[in-house]
């Protein structure tokens, strides 16, 4: 007892230290540091919480956390977006205990920890939203992955909630054989259809018996109304239609994440209208078309885009593309652990939708391989600047872009925390 | 003269997990530029047509899932698919074989259960996968070949948890400067039989390593139309500074 009270309150320090030094919220190290004096921290203070709700998935999982702590407000706490390790896990408690009106716990929980963090944590409520080939070095295949999230799922006990997106044939068929209450979201109907899965999309193959999958429709990538002619395996029931959403927010991506996070909050009794209307009064999550107008480098119009895989940028590139005021693109790839040290993924996708009526900036640690793949798109030269310094960039794109017109920023996860911290002076984390 | 680069792409769909469709982007591209038709044959899971218009053969790589559903698709109707490519190759057709595919070209792919998938058997080496004993091999690599005579690097990005032994005879694509290679004990990367090359550097390869790519497109073109061909010169500024890039990031200095 006095081991975790010490752990608790050490984590506490840090953090308080970590903010105070300007070193960011310091809730990894907050966390890592309580785990090491009481490495069963989270199994001794999750229990305290009435109701803890996981969220898992390649993309989506911080603007559906933000959602679902806007549905219970006060109620509710999280841990920082992208600190969704167990560390970062253990940081959120740290730093929320004692709780008191604090009853709902969200969890961004990464995908890989995922499995394991269902060994310390007994969730009531666990949403898995899609799983994108992302990141292949960190994470080894996407087949790989849902094995072990097939497996993790298997012992849940009955009254877990679990909400799976069933447009994404891998997610839903790990509700086949959960004995626990499983629900699903999907779109029952869309106006734009794809006709046929992109590319490179992962999950094309039935997770049944492995022949090629079918589609009555397509959202993107992957996921849509599937089905199996091989062994009729079809797309599971809805209980959610995600069509049915209304948000603020921008993209069928988003409406999946609202869909989530919607059919969540009906699951645990909350108001109609305040779902509604948190819907409709969203601010996006930082880094995700953030708009960032006036800022330390001055009152340039900028919009930052974090695009982390192929499906996420894909999707990003469509929205960009609707567009009417881009002043100039500026790419930044970077390659450090959390933007995956392997950069292939940018050949996955294609650039056609942007239309390069604007000028195209490349930076970041890889700033050579983005200027190669969009030559090979066949861009004009002429338009493409080469800029490796980050901030040199910045203002070469922000003397670019005409006075009524926007500066769009595509940035990996590390380049959107510099470009964040180089123009409103914090990183986040 | 029209030339026509005519490649026949294996299993587009199926093996293609780390960018490698990179590689045909690049192919095409460096053909259009000058004024080489290039064109596209896929070759599925069904009926593989026109491959006798077919000069360079490309496969990229795929997870284990894929690959097995691949190597029995080869070995539908009695072999006919995997004959094909055996006697195309063993023409001479030009060819690249990345990671997955590359592990075809041997002769088995053993699985860590044990089980043995069957591959094309014209290299003389196997590859053996393991689960979670053993480490997988990821980085970026350089890696020294031979292409036309002259000394050039091909630089890449490897992944891969497969560790491919060479049997004696066989030549490799090239030594290790920096990475991994073949598997953890010999400093050879990749395998060349005839004019196919195999290896294991996704990246894609062909982008940063233009005198390969050109290296390849020259092939296939020898191979359809059975004379010496000299291609135009391209600018390449960018994509050495790519490469060297690369190069410098893995400290390679003196060669």
């Amino acid at each position: 007892m006095a081991k975790t009270f010490f752990a608790i309150y050490l984590g506490k320090l840090v953090s308080f230290l970590s903010q105070l030094l300007n070193l960011g919220s310091g809730e990894t190290w907050s966390g890592e540091i309580a785990l090491k004096i009481e490495p069963r921290l989270l199994e001794k203070l999750t229990p305290k919480i009435s109701k803890i709700i996981i969220v898992a998935g390649t993309n989506g999982k911080t603007t559906t956390v933000k959602i679902l702590k806007n549905f219970f407000g006060n109620k509710a706490f999280s841990n920082k977006s992208g600190a969704n390790l167990l560390n970062g896990m253990a940081g959120s408690l740290v730093q929320n205990y004692p709780f008191r009106q604090k009853e709902i716990a969200v969890f961004e929980v990464d995908e890989a920890v995922f499995p394991k963090s269902l060994n310390y944590i007994k969730a009531d409520v666990i949403v898995l939203l899609n799983l994108f080939r992302d990141q292949l070095d960190r994470y080894g295949e996407v087949n790989a992955l849902s094995q072990k999230w097939q497996t993790a799922l298997r012992s849940l006990p009955k009254e877990t909630l679990i909400i799976l997106n069933a447009d994404d044939p891998q997610v839903a068929n790990l509700g086949n054989k959960s004995k626990a209450n499983v629900f699903y979201f999907g779109f029952n109907s869309i106006e734009k259809m794809d006709k046929e899965p992109e590319f490179w999309g992962d999950s094309i193959y039935c997770p049944n018996c492995g022949q090629k999958l079918y589609y009555k429709n397509i959202t993107f990538s992957h996921l849509g109304n599937w089905y199996c002619k091989s062994c009729g395996l079809t797309r599971p029931s809805l209980s959610f239609d995600a069509s049915s959403v209304e948000t603020n927010l921008e993209g069928i991506h988003n409406q999946y994440n609202a869909a989530a996070a919607t059919l969540v909050a009906q699951k645990l009794n909350i108001d109609q209208r305040r779902i509604d209307n948190t819907l409709n009064n969203l601010a996006p999550a930082y880094g995700r078309w953030e708009n960032l107008n006036r800022h330390k480098m001055g009152n340039h119009l900028v919009t930052l885009v974090l695009s982390k895989n192929p499906t996420g940028l894909t999707q990003n590139l469509r929205l960009l593309s609707e567009k009417k005021d881009i002043g100039t693109l500026l790419i930044i790839l970077n390659d450090r652990i959390p933007d995956g040290t392997d950069v292939s993924w940018i050949w996955d996708i294609s650039f056609k939708e942007l239309t390069m009526n604007y000028p195209i900036i490349v930076s970041g640690d890889r700033y050579l391989d983005m200027a190669l793949r969009l030559k090979y798109e066949g861009i004009d030269l002429k338009n493409l600047f080469i800029e490796s310094n980050l901030k040199e960039a910045l203002k070469k794109a922000f003397k670019k872009t005409e006075e009524n017109k926007r500066t769009y920023i595509i940035a990996t996860y590390s380049a959107m925390l510099e470009t964040r911290r180089l123009l409103v002076g914090r990183k986040i984390l | 003269m029209n030339y026509k680069l005519t490649i026949g792409w294996l299993y587009p769909r199926l093996m293609n997990t780390y960018g490698d469709k990179g590689n045909i982007d690049c192919l095409v591209k460096r053909c259009h530029w000058r004024g080489i038709e290039a064109s596209i044959i896929n070759l599925d899971l069904d009926e593989w047509q026109k491959t006798d218009e077919i000069n360079f053969l490309f496969m990229g790589g795929a997870q284990d899932q894929q690959q097995t559903i691949v190597a029995s698709d080869l070995e539908n109707d009695q072999d006919e698919k995997k004959n094909i490519l055996i006697k195309l190759i063993n023409k001479g057709i030009s060819g690249l074989f990345i990671c997955g595919a590359f592990q075809f070209l041997g002769k088995y792919y053993q699985l860590p259960d044990g089980k043995r998938i069957p591959g094309l058997g014209l290299f003389d080496i196997y590859t053996e996968s393991f689960d979670n004993s053993k480490k997988r091999l990821i980085g970026n690599i350089a890696v020294e070949v031979n292409l036309n005579g002259k000394k050039e690097t091909v630089v890449g990005f490897e992944n891969h948890g497969g560790r491919t032994y060479l049997n004696k005879e066989v030549k490799p694509f090239g030594k290790v400067l920096a990475g991994y290679g073949n598997n953890d004990r010999a400093n050879e990367e990749g395998a060349i039989y005839k004019k196919a090359i195999g290896t294991y550097l996704h990246g894609p390869i062909l982008p940063k390593n233009p005198v390969l790519a050109d290296s390849l497109i020259k092939s296939a073109l020898e191979f359809s139309y059975q004379k010496e061909i000299k291609l135009d010169r391209l600018d390449d500024e960018l994509e050495k500074e790519a490469h060297n890039f690369i190069m410098h990031k893995l400290r390679i200095t003196n060669l």
